[in-house]
């Protein structure tokens, strides 16, 4: 089902959850990490790309981890939305990432959140029906999966640009984010 | 004799007329604010002088507990457009966060 019939809209893919984001519970000697994923950097390290989408995907957060890649499984380039210059396929790769630790108290929840700066195209541009993105990691090139999908981040409906700028203005509790 | 040359650029909400000067940015790159005439959204400011609005957009689909920006009217909103005479627009787009454990919206 397309972004507009799925619920919730903006998930973690839990392929993504078990390996690589929680893998060190488990330790390398039980779960290698995603070939070529950095060992000592992680997601702030690796290269994270955001790719834009129309609503003839079907995300799906429980999908098999083969089916969880940029451009494999519903994430196929046919579904892609791109401009030919400035928002290219693949996307455009996150900058000045961060995974931090936050509030909490006795009686009020924790947060872990993955956040990174506003991601604009490289100049003008023309963008048709995004209505959401994957964010994936692009250092990893090999494996079960490359180019593993963190998660998806819908845009709430459709988003259209003619020869203007397009901006991701990420949610101030992050891109994707951990609550105990 | 050199002679030097000042540059800059000027920048306008046309919402709530907020103005700043800067020194000249590569193009298409956007200065942002939070516009209190927009219900506090983050949204672009754009060269003085543009024939453009700028408008909120609501989330267009049903929110069922997940983040998403909110304006300072309690409502969901999924972008800021900027609508220009000649048809071109800009989009600033807010996602939702992908979360998970309790009470993360998803």
């Amino acid at each position: 089902m397309p972004w507009t019939d799925s619920s919730p809209t903006s998930r973690v893919f839990a392929q993504a959850l078990k390996n690589p984001l929680t893998e060190s519970t488990q330790g390398t000697t039980n779960l290698a990490l995603p070939t070529t994923y950095s060992t000592t950097g992680g997601i702030l390290s690796d290269t994270i790309n955001v790719a834009l989408f129309n609503n003839s995907v079907s995300p799906d957060a429980s999908a098999a981890v083969a089916s969880t890649g940029f451009n494999t499984g519903t994430w196929t380039t046919t579904n892609e939305v791109t401009d030919a210059t400035n928002w290219v396929s693949g996307g455009r790769a996150l900058a000045s990432k961060t995974f931090a630790l936050s509030g909490g108290s006795q009686t009020t929840a924790s947060t872990m959140a993955f956040a990174a700066a506003n991601l604009a195209g490289g100049g003008t541009l023309t963008i048709t029906n995004a209505y959401g993105c994957l964010v994936y990691d692009s250092t990893i090139t090999a494996g079960t999966v490359a180019k593993q999908g963190l998660c998806f981040n819908y845009f709430g409906g459709a988003q259209s640009v003619t020869a203007g700028t397009f901006t991701i203005n990420w949610d101030a509790t992050g891109i994707f984010k951990f609550t105990n | 004799m050199t002679r030097l040359l000042d540059a800059w650029q000027d920048w306008e909400c046309p919402n709530c007329h907020l103005t700043e000067r800067t020194r000249p940015l590569p193009p298409n790159a956007s200065r942002m604010h939070n516009c209190p005439k927009l219900h506090g959204l983050t949204a672009p400011l754009v060269r003085t002088g543009s024939d453009c609005t700028l408008v909120a957009v609501e989330r267009g689909d049903y929110l069922n507990g997940e983040t998403q920006r909110r304006g300072d009217d309690g409502k969901p909103y999924m972008a800021v457009r900027v609508e220009r005479a000649d048809g071109s627009n800009d989009v600033v787009v807010f996602p939702g966060a992908a979360g998970v454990g309790a009470g993360s919206g998803s």
